[in-house]
């Protein structure tokens, strides 16, 4: 559940992001505005969200979704941002300017999943740089092992 | 009684030779190459003992046993050991230097073996009692860091060659404060003869006199033969084993050996230094000197294994700064003391 | 004259020296396990630092996808190995916050016992490998030989001494065993003395000092930037342990501390250890005394199904936030699993560390962050 404080900054933080949606438990923007809207969360006095805590996708199918986990250290609020990319265009703008921490979390990313983080040099970061396909996609297939 | 019993067996030996009949210079020639054997089974011996003991201390040190089961006590845990060495292959890699790669664990051994050629066993038992046996000791001593050097430079792994540029750095800086050290024992005695180096303790053990130069000469001693707190260049954690990296088999088991060996000698060296030689203290001469030395020798190997298990490892700069920044001057200042004491206590009229 | 600093120009231009690539790992005695980092040297001074790992990836996301919710359970396990039970414990939370399933009070304190215990298991292990990467063996010793008791107790309980497997939706697997209770209050009296043993032995150590002191300083804003947790974070003085600052469990009931560090160097790191495993003895012993009677395992269905939904839930690990983030359809098994693994994250400051240091400082500083390979790699 999003605390009653952030909910209610939310909107102002967003009245330049058309894309910004608040729900029940988390924000969702568009890829194109998410690193404003960060900085925004970052930034913004009241809220300060200075900790990535977490980051990573799922493939849904039909899209990939980029959630971000940011923690308030000095408020200790929470907020779980998502971002829908299309798959067939996993583009995203990497966040590194933003939280440094994002670094490897977006590598282990673009990995397994085979997100696109523009801005940043992206290398493989738990397979070996000669693997082929991103093995949390759901149409991954590999010949061999169990299942 | 006991006290001569390796002289008496000696003089046995010539006056056999004697009778048989062979002339005076292959006489001479026996007899040093029984005195050659005897000081290399004095020395292997002990190696293993001390492997041993090593072993067992460690155990104690961490709450442990140690090796028990083979032999006695686990007392021929070093044969085994060897056993298993021996029959190991000696991998050489295939860029390496082979001559000098194998060359390297060989020599290793030679400037402590030639070194005991001037260690007072006890009363009259020293091999070549030299005139300059303190000099010998340092010039030959400090000849290990070549080969040293061979093996990391021939081993082609940077691992092995970045420890061979620390064991030569350490071995040259610390080379300066152990003899800056000895410097004010030779002073006191006024010879660099072994014999009257003990000799001139006979009222009063040099570490005594000279404490100072005894705490320099142990941490640079163990700072020589690469032991902890100053083993920077084995430092098993950060560059693997050094020089020895790519070492195995019995060619690794030279090194290790001849890093005891080692031990033994700048023990037994400080030993006549320092604490009397062969020397019985307190006049308790109803044990032979021979076993007073060793019963010194052993208290400073047990010292320098205490060290060696307590201590974590020190960086290599700050080595490097100890060396040169703390034991250089004090072995300096050590030097100064001495000499305005000396002049001091010649003024009085000691 | 010549100064000091026109030496080092003169040094730095007319006498070209090169630099060169030390490849420290994968099979490196310091590096933890399977780990490489690839050291560019000018001498023995670091000029960059490049951390590389996936050697021991096994795919355990992968996995857990064609697995049913209680079939990862091992997995976790697998994840961190030396703090089994902190994994269990931040796994099935978050499967129990997804369904709203309620824990009965005895289960709880005998999770927050087996975490804690947990927690000075894994923290026994870094202090002592930290002392045998200072190069002194000895301290590694004494912590094996109380680590050994706890992993005693934590077999008596599971019946494994590490994959424990011990946690389950709504609960614990077991009942603690009677001999348990006596044993760990025995071991929690005897605790104490051991930590001023490795105080004596370890961190009162000159040298020890002279080598962690002001190595690898961490300062606070670039801990919380690079999204540093745990012992690292606190090191840096961020109080910020999930335990006191969004209690989970029955956390919120204990008299504890939050133990924080003044320089964020790696000696504060490894004294960070030390001083949590002294409240984490703390921890246990009032949870032994306020251990309730009751039931071990609540009402939780036979077939785990979350409803459709993501769920993320953090716990404060050994080495940090420990995260999970579970996405649900509806079935019994996990549509996405995804773990935050706080050693993971944590590595990524090696090369900002190491930058400007020795050799020897690398060893100091990994060691510092206290990496598992199985749990980095995944």
């Amino acid at each position: 559940m999003l605390d009653e404080k952030v909910a209610g900054r939310l909107p102002v933080l967003g009245e330049s992001m058309p894309s910004l949606e608040v729900k029940e438990n988390a924000v969702t923007v568009g890829r194109d505005e998410l690193p404003a809207l960060l900085r925004a969360l970052k930034e913004d006095p009241e809220l300060a969200f200075n900790y990535l805590t977490n980051l990573t996708a799922t493939d849904l199918g039909d899209r990939i979704t980029v959630v971000y986990h940011l923690v308030s250290f000095i408020y200790g609020y929470q907020l779980t941002v998502g971002c829908d990319i299309p798959r067939d265009d996993p583009r995203i703008p990497s966040v590194m300017e933003i939280y440094r921490g994002a670094d490897w979390q977006e590598r282990e990313t673009y990995d397994l999943l085979g997100v696109i983080f523009e801005g940043r040099d992206l290398a493989r970061i738990l397979l070996h740089d000669g693997f082929e396909g991103y093995p949390l996609r759901k149409d991954f297939t590999w010949a061999g092992g169990r299942d | 009684m006991g006290d001569r019993i390796f002289i008496e067996f000696g003089n046995y030996l010539s006056g056999l030779l004697a009778l048989a009949g062979a002339p005076l210079l292959l006489n001479q020639v026996i007899l040093m190459i029984v005195k050659i054997v005897g000081a290399l089974l004095f020395i292997l011996l002990n190696l293993m003992f001390i492997i041993w003991l090593e072993r067992r201390l460690a155990g104690w040190f961490q709450a442990r046993v140690g090796p028990n089961r083979v032999g006695p006590k686990g007392l021929l845990q070093a044969l085994a050991d060897v056993g298993k060495l021996i029959s190991k292959e000696i991998i050489i890699p295939g860029a390496v230097d082979k001559v000098i790669f194998l060359l390297a664990p060989v020599l290793i051994f030679v400037p402590s073996l030639v070194l005991f050629a001037v260690v007072p066993f006890g009363r009259g038992m020293i091999p070549v009692d030299l005139n300059l046996g303190i000099f010998f000791f340092f010039a030959i001593g400090s000849l290990s860091i070549v080969v040293f050097f061979m093996g990391g430079w021939a081993s082609a792994n940077k691992y092995s060659l970045i420890g061979s540029m620390r064991a030569v750095a350490q071995m040259v800086s610390y080379e300066i404060p152990m003899v800056l050290s000895v410097l004010g024992v030779v002073m006191i005695t006024g010879s660099l003869k072994m014999s009257s180096v003990i000799a001139s303790q006979t009222q009063v053990w040099n570490i005594f006199t000279q404490p100072v130069a005894f705490l320099i000469y142990f941490a640079a001693s163990v700072a020589e033969v690469n032991r902890t707190p100053f083993d920077v260049v084995e430092g098993e954690s950060e560059i693997v084993a050094g020089p020895m990296t790519e070492y195995g088999g019995m060619a690794f088991a030279m090194w290790y050996m001849a890093e005891y060996t080692n031990v033994i000698l700048v023990s037994a060296f400080a030993v006549t230094l320092f604490l009397g030689g062969w020397l019985a203290p307190f006049g308790w001469t109803f044990l032979p000197s021979w076993v007073w030395f060793v019963l010194k020798l052993y208290l400073l190997i047990f010292l320098h294994m205490w060290v060696r298990w307590t201590y974590p490892r020190i960086r290599v700069d700050q080595l490097m700064s100890f060396g040169w920044k703390v034991l250089v001057p004090l072995s300096l200042a050590n030097v100064f003391v001495t000499g305005f004491g000396m002049y001091v206590f010649r003024g009085i009229g000691w | 004259m010549i100064t000091g600093t026109d030496l080092r120009d003169r040094l730095e231009h007319d006498i070209k020296t090169d630099r060169y690539v030390l490849n420290m790992g994968p099979q490196h005695p310091a590096t933890h396990g399977v780990f490489r980092v690839v050291l560019t040297l000018d001498g023995e001074v670091i000029v960059n630092a490049e951390a590389v790992c996936g050697y021991l990836h096994r795919g355990i996301e992968k996995l857990a996808e064609a697995r049913t919710y209680t079939q990862v359970i091992p997995y976790t396990d697998r994840m961190d190995y030396l703090a089994a039970m902190l994994n269990n414990l931040g796994y099935v939370q978050t499967l129990e916050k997804m369904m709203g399933v309620e824990v009965p009070e005895r289960a709880e304190y005998i999770r927050v016992i087996c975490a804690e215990l947990t927690r000075i298991a894994s923290h026994l292990i870094s202090v002592g490998t930290y002392s045998i990467e200072i190069g002194g063996i000895t301290g590694f010793f004494y912590c094996l030989r109380d680590r050994e008791k706890i992993l005693d107790l934590i077999e008596m309980i599971s019946g494994s001494r590490m994959t424990v497997s011990y946690m389950r939706v709504g609960g614990v697997s077991e009942d603690l065993p009677a001999e348990f209770l006596p044993q760990v209050k025995k071991l929690m009296k005897e605790l104490p003395a051991a930590f001023d043993e490795y105080d004596g032995l370890i961190t009162g150590n000159e040298i020890f000092q002279a080598r962690t002191k002001f190595v690898g300083v961490l300062n606070p804003e670039t801990a919380i930037n690079y999204s540093a947790s745990g012992p690292m974070l606190r090191a840096s003085g961020v109080n910020w342990d999930l335990r006191k600052a969004r209690p989970y469990s029955v956390y919120d009931r204990f008299d504890f501390e939050v133990p924080l560090g003044r320089n964020g160097d790696c000696f504060d790191r490894f004294r960070m250890r030390i001083l949590e495993m002294r409240q984490s003895v703390r921890i246990i012993e009032q949870a032994l005394e306020g251990l309730p009677e009751g039931p071990f395992m609540g009402k939780a269905p036979k077939v785990i199904k979350p409803p459709v939904g993501e769920m993320y839930h953090e716990i404060e690990g050994a080495r940090g936030i420990l995260g999970y983030y579970l996405v649900s359809d509806g079935s019994p098994k996990p549509y996405r699993m995804h773990v935050r693994r706080p050693s993971f994250i944590n590595l990524g400051l090696l090369s900002e560390l190491c930058r400007g240091w020795k050799l020897a400082d690398v060893v100091a500083i990994l060691g510092s962050v206290d990496i598992v390979l199985g749990e980095v790699d995944c």
